[in-house]
């Protein structure tokens, strides 16, 4: 019994730490509506479509208290100020919201953000992670480095360019409903579609192979034209541009 | 000859010390700078109003007091004298925590404590320096704290905090803290004159002063950062460097 008693104590003494080391911080919210949002340089950034008007800013998981920086700011050379409270610093310029990290790029954060906003994105360095965006339908702009990106059910029309990392999209119930453009240039191309989906593939790679279970009506016009091949499925449709310069593009049917 | 006197005067001087130390002290009136060294031990610095060194010695392993273990020596040489620690050792630990199967079964721990840790050591070594001593002090593992030291030049320690305070009077001299591993923890009058170069590679930089940053002078790219910063109009130089944690600069209360 008093056994128990003592575990019991200290399991609850342990789960009180945690919680301690924890903080739960609310969510920073803007009115992103009909706005160009550019997302620049974040580390570690999941995108998530909302019916909302505000974006609203929050952590992956709970985050780490440092209690140390308790009351400081992060000192910034380019005068980047956080002003969410997430180590980000948003600003408003007319129609275009800019989100940047300030301080290192080890956060991992949820932006929730309206489907009438713009998304544009650019990460150009090793730092931080992938970058992945869920069941949004506004129009997608995306550069990519290092990293990888995925899609799941981003409507579009979306283009994203990867110098070293995949591009993994997928569209479980509906197919892009805008042009689609995945280039790659040292990475594959992974795209999945609704298998009724109707659209216009123009697929591009200089060293890598393609692969399908498509069954595609190719133009025979372009298949001397070196990795180039242009073809429709199911009567053709939005355009769908797959590239990957030195690695494999991949056209699955769901 | 006179080299001679001057050799054997210093042999003289020399204070090695084998024993178990947990309190000492050691004339300070005629040196002009101490240096101390520590391998293990979190160092707190006390600036004292006094001639003498005083310097007490304390270690626990797994929480238990270990005297059997502490080893430190002593040694003056014109008007320097140079404090270190000579035990414990990282292998005098690793003796200790190694099971029958010859793994290693603990990690240092300097200050602070983790439940969840099997072994843990804790070694502090206290210095009561005269305020007029310039001051330097470098550790291994440990972390070094100290307040109102405006003699110290310089804090180095590879894997532990560097923490320093000056409440009301700011270093008569430029000051250099660096740690390699962990954070470095600076606390400065609010209202006195200093020059800040700040650098770390993997960490962040904070603060509540409203700093003057020498944009021309610094740098800031995906790992590193390096900010020269100006507080009250300039002043005393401070040099922060921390290469993979935080560097702290906080006004004093």
């Amino acid at each position: 019994m008093h056994k128990l008693s003592f575990f019991s104590i200290l399991f609850f003494l342990l789960a009180n730490l945690t919680l301690n080391a924890q903080e739960t911080q609310a969510a920073f919210t803007i009115n992103a509506a009909n706005k160009t949002v550019v997302f620049s340089e974040i580390g570690k950034l999941k995108i998530v479509g909302t019916d909302a008007n505000e974006m609203r800013i929050s952590g992956a998981g709970p985050r780490k208290r440092n209690s140390r920086a308790e009351g400081l700011k992060l000192i910034s050379v380019s005068g980047l100020q956080d002003n969410t409270g997430w180590g980000l610093s948003v600003t408003e310029d007319g129609n275009t919201i800019t989100v940047e990290q300030v301080g290192k790029k080890n956060n991992e954060y949820t932006i929730e953000l309206p489907h009438s906003a713009v998304l544009q994105y650019t990460q150009s360095t090793t730092d931080g992670s992938h970058f992945r965006i869920e069941s949004f339908s506004g129009e997608v702009d995306v550069t990519m480095m290092y990293h990888k990106v995925y899609l799941f059910d981003v409507a579009g029309p979306v283009a994203v360019n990867c110098v070293y990392g995949d591009i993994i999209a997928e569209y479980t119930a509906r197919p892009p409903s805008g042009d689609l453009r995945l280039h790659a240039t040292y990475a594959d191309v992974d795209l999945t579609l609704p298998a009724a989906t109707a659209a216009n593939l123009s697929l591009s790679t200089s060293y890598g192979d393609m692969y399908t279970d498509f069954d595609l009506n190719v133009d025979r016009g372009t298949m001397n034209e070196g990795g180039k091949l242009n073809a429709t499925i199911n009567g053709g449709g939005k355009l769908v541009s797959l590239q990957s310069t030195y690695d494999d593009i991949f056209i699955r049917k769901k | 000859m006179l080299r001679l006197i001057i050799c054997i005067a210093t042999l003289c001087s020399t204070n090695l010390l084998m024993s178990q130390v947990k309190t000492q002290s050691f004339d300070a009136s005629d040196l002009d700078k101490l240096v101390i060294h520590t391998q293990l031990s979190e160092i707190i610095l006390v600036s004292a109003e006094s001639d003498r060194i005083e310097v007490t010695h304390s270690l626990w392993i797994n929480g238990e007091r270990a005297t059997d273990m502490q080893e430190l020596e002593y040694e003056v040489n014109e008007g320097r004298a140079s404090l270190r620690e000579v035990r414990p050792t990282v292998n005098d630990i690793n003796d200790v925590w190694r099971n029958s199967d010859g793994q290693i079964e603990g990690s240092f721990q300097t200050y602070g404590q983790n439940p969840a840790q099997v072994h843990s050591v804790k070694s502090i070594l206290e210095v009561r320096v005269p305020d007029n001593l310039t001051l330097e002090a470098t550790s291994d593992y440990g972390a070094i704290k100290g307040q109102n030291l405006v003699n110290l030049v310089s804090v180095e320690s590879t894997y532990g905090l560097v923490e320093m305070i000056f409440d009301d009077s700011l270093p008569h001299d430029d000051l250099k803290l660096i740690s390699e591993y962990a954070e470095v923890d600076l606390t400065l009058p609010d209202h006195l004159g200093a020059q800040l170069f700040m650098a770390t590679e993997h960490g962040d930089l904070l603060s509540d002063f409203d700093m003057e940053i020498d944009v021309q002078n610094s740098q800031e790219d995906v790992y590193l950062k390096r900010v020269m910063a100006r507080l009250n109009g300039g002043g005393t130089r401070i040099y922060c460097s921390a290469t993979y944690s935080n560097i702290y600069v906080r006004k004093a209360k």
